[in-house]
């Protein structure tokens, strides 16, 4: 099951990453991909470790892993003083866009007999 | 005599009895010739192709923050409803999904929209803005 990883660093920290990417990979993770969506001030601030954030950089690290080390990494990121935000998402399908046929019309009566909520 | 002959060579046009025709009312509509005059059921060919939304085809990322922002109100960053964007079911569970994410991670502002993407074409039609 591959994951993605997404992370929200306080500024200057090469050392962090390097610190992040390393637990990962020593619970056994591959990461295939580490993109840097560049830095930024966040959308809003962001109290994090005894401190009020307001720009932050942040990284997308692409990895294939058991789902088992989800929690571990969060409990690990998350004492992490460098780290603002975590966060592990699935990858997401990228076949979804190409199957839109358009909207349908339902008929009046399909609409009567369908159950709403 | 020549009317004679033209009759003895095409005997299957001599007076048929009109016995023959009256057939009984079950098989009435039995051996019918192949050509009727009845509609023939074809799918209607100038049909339109069906409606497409505004998302048809376009990939929803929770990243792409822009695309997202067009979706809801400059005022209370609020997102607005199938009513008002105009979405396929699909699409708007998509962007609905995506928005929260992106509140989430820390893209997109929650409580109004960013003033960098105010100035976007507007695609949703809202008459009343919050």
């Amino acid at each position: 099951i591959s994951h993605f990883s997404l992370s929200l660093f306080q500024p200057e920290t090469a050392a962090a990453l390097k610190r992040t990417v390393e637990a990962l990979m020593e619970r056994g993770a591959i990461v295939r991909n580490l993109e840097n969506l560049g830095e930024r001030s966040l959308p809003y601030k962001i109290s994090r470790h005894k401190e009020r954030h307001k720009r932050g950089g942040y990284f997308l690290i692409d990895l294939e892993a058991p789902p088992s080390i989800v929690s571990p990494m969060m409990d690990h990121l998350g004492r992490d003083i460098d780290v603002i935000r975590r966060a592990f998402i699935k990858h997401p399908k990228v076949a979804k866009a190409e199957e839109c046929g358009g909207i349908i019309p339902v008929s009046p009566e399909e609409k009567l007999s369908s159950k709403k909520n | 005599m020549a009317a004679r002959a033209v009759a003895a060579r095409r005997p299957w046009q001599r007076l048929v009895p009109a016995a023959l025709w009256a057939r009984p009312r079950r098989l009435q509509h039995e051996g019918q010739p192949e050509r009727s005059d009845q509609p023939i059921h074809m799918e209607n060919p100038y049909e339109d192709p069906p409606k497409r939304c505004v998302l048809c085809g376009i990939n929803v990322d929770y990243k792409n923050v822009q695309l997202l922002s067009q979706f809801v109100s400059p005022y209370t960053g609020s997102i607005y409803g199938r009513h008002i964007t105009g979405l396929c079911n699909k699409k708007q569970k998509e962007i609905t999904k995506a928005i929260k994410r992106a509140h989430v991670f820390g893209f997109m502002p929650i409580m109004f929209k960013n003033p960098q993407f105010l100035t976007d074409p507007k695609l949703c039609n809202i008459k009343h803005p919050e």
